[in-house]
């Protein structure tokens, strides 16, 4: 089932002087369980989208319909109007780049504000739901702080369990991970991941770091010079880039790209390496590896016999290449092609 | 006019009655105009220019108009409110007064401590699906709320001060009093006693609001 679908979509801001056009013609679709990643560089016009998915844009032109489990069906959501906006924002949640919290309320309270925006009493039940999100996201013992005493990969925690609390279909996030240093963020993602799985949330993650997209998303979807130039799901878009952008933003930004074809380096195993050496070298050094020639066999986990690789073309990756050979002691000798 | 405990005591809580009651009138009335000033604004949560553009004149008149002449201004209005002719020599005489002059400046004051607070707490807000009405008393309120009480500081101090010109009306209170002592009166000891009391009544006001203040912000800790 299709749970959101963008079909169209315009997006201008105008100012006195001129016409900033930020969306063009973007058609979306996004099925009930996705982690829809949309990517694009910065200015590309993400967070606006994601700000008209939820309504505090509003669109030049364009349908976003949202499927309303409720009723079973479809609702146009630029037709709604205060009421009933307010009910389908407590369906389409959002968490932010700077966490967004209420600092003069708890942490209890902070994940307790949506509930009181429908009732004027909390119940036991609702307590309860507080307490469990607030378990399921490692924030127990965190309940009577307040979030200038949090660190930030707990805030951003606590701004998922505010966001969740009114059990919401779609969860949106605007480069929730883009302000917390690298394990932090992919801490974030193992419970984004989790919450997906176990609640059958919806994801639509934006973010302009690829790695991070890469490592939660099941579709991705590139927005470049304001439209959408690639999507699909990750394995396609990722595995047979079409666009330069697609291109540039998978391979160039983390690999490097050229080779040299003169220059090889063999690389001789005697039983001293039993890790995966190839792929930590391509992690580590970022670089593209060729592998020219191999004959190797593994014995008792150890691997014997000699593998030739081509060089990278700059000076500075071939010397980042071989200390990290060194580094992990295995004998190499550079050979010409 | 001659010094006595009783006579000292009396002003004291003349002024403390003629503050407390001015300063909650004034804030009933600033209050909701200065969270009008700051949603009405451009980066506001109902940005209207209208609005934000009529009630800042207005303001901003009340405000340059000095104390003195907001009573002579105001004495037909306190005929008609308090009764003609009896409310002059009684406390609540510089009521009307005080209020008048001190809800536009307690205005721009909430006005300036509601637009600190960061916008996207407020988006936060908006995007869990919060009405306007819920925004500003659930969110803007309560994030501004030590602001709002250094604000608040501050207003009932000037208010103390304006307090002085009810020599004008026969308005009794503390300032009255030792103004009277210092300047027709030979009782100079007296008077000073009288000026030593509105400083520590000053500062009290002063220090506890304070210490309030910083004691219930959450985000300075
Ligand atoms: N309220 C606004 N008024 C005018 N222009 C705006 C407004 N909000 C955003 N823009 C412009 O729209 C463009 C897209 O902004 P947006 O924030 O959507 O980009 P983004 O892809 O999220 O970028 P980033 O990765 O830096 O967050 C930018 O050029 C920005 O200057
Ligand atoms: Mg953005």
């Amino acid at each position: 089932m299709d749970i959101l679908k963008i079909e169209g979509l315009y997006k201008s801001y105008k100012s006195k002087k001129e016409e900033i056009k930020v969306l063009e013609d973007i058609n979306i679709t996004i099925e009930d369980g996705d982690i829809y990643g949309i990517i694009g560089l910065s200015g590309e016009g993400k967070s606006t989208l994601v700000r008209c998915i939820n309504r505090l844009e509003t669109l030049d032109k364009g349908k976003i319909l949202f499927f309303d489990k409720e009723i079973n069906e479809y609702i146009d959501i630029m037709s709604l109007k205060n009421k009933e906006l307010n009910e389908y924002r407590k369906k389409v949640a959002m968490i932010f780049q700077h966490f967004n919290l209420f600092e003069q309320k708890s942490v209890y309270d902070n994940v307790k504000f949506p509930l009181t925006l429908s009732k004027r009493k909390i119940s036991k039940e609702d307590k309860e739901k507080i307490i469990s999100l607030l378990e399921i996201l490692h924030l127990k013992d965190k309940i009577n702080r307040y979030p200038s005493e949090l660190s930030g990969g707990e805030k951003q925690r606590v701004a998922i369990a505010r966001a969740l609390v009114n059990n919401p279909s779609i969860l949106l996030c605007d480069e929730a991970t883009s302000a917390l240093d690298p394990e932090t963020a992919n801490e974030i993602l193992e419970y984004l991941r989790k919450l997906n799985k176990e609640l059958g949330i919806t994801i639509v993650f934006i973010s302009h770091q690829m790695n991070m997209v890469e490592k939660i998303c099941n579709k991705v979807a590139i927005l470049s010079s304001h439209k959408i130039v690639e999507e699909g799901s990750l394995a396609k878009v990722f595995m047979l880039p079409k666009s330069d952008v697609a291109k540039r933003l998978i391979y160039s930004e983390k690999l490097n790209m050229k080779l040299d074809d003169k220059r090889g380096l063999r690389l001789i195993f005697d039983g001293n390496v039993n890790e995966p050496i190839i792929t930590m070298l391509i992690e580590t050094c970022k670089c593209l590896v060729n592998i020219y020639f191999a004959d190797t066999r593994v014995s008792e986990d150890k691997a014997y016999g000699q593998i030739i690789i081509q060089l990278p073309y700059y000076e500075k990756d071939i010397d980042k290449v071989k200390e990290f050979l060194r580094l992990h002691n295995i004998k190499m000798e550079e050979i010409n092609l | 006019m001659s010094f006595t405990v009783e006579g000292l005591m009396n002003s004291i809580v003349e002024t403390i009655l003629m503050v407390l009651v001015s300063t909650l009138i004034a804030y009933i009335i600033g209050l909701p105009l200065g969270i009008l000033l700051s949603i009405t604004s451009k980066k506001g949560l109902k940005p209207n220019k209208y609005v934000n553009t009529i009630l800042g004149i207005i303001v901003n008149i009340l405000r340059s108009i000095p104390c003195l002449l907001a009573i002579v201004i105001l004495i037909p209005l306190s005929n008609i409110i308090l009764g003609k002719g009896n409310w002059q020599g009684h406390w609540y005489s510089m009521i009307i007064p005080l209020v008048f002059v001190s809800f536009g400046f307690i205005a721009r004051m909430v006005e300036t401590s509601l637009n600190e607070i960061e916008n996207g707490k407020i988006e936060a807000a908006k995007s869990l699906g919060a009405t306007t009405f819920q925004i500003i008393y659930k969110v803007m309120l309560s994030e501004a709320r030590s602001s709002l009480l250094s604000g608040f500081a501050v207003s009932i101090v000037s208010i103390i001060g304006y307090t002085s010109f009810a020599g004008y009306i026969a308005g009794g209170g503390l300032i009255y009093y030792a103004f009277n002592l210092g300047f027709y009166g030979t009782n100079e000891t007296a008077m000073w006693l009288c000026v030593i009391a509105i400083i520590i009544i000053v500062q009290i006001i002063q220090e506890v609001t304070l210490l309030i203040s910083r004691k219930i912000d959450r985000k300075r800790r």
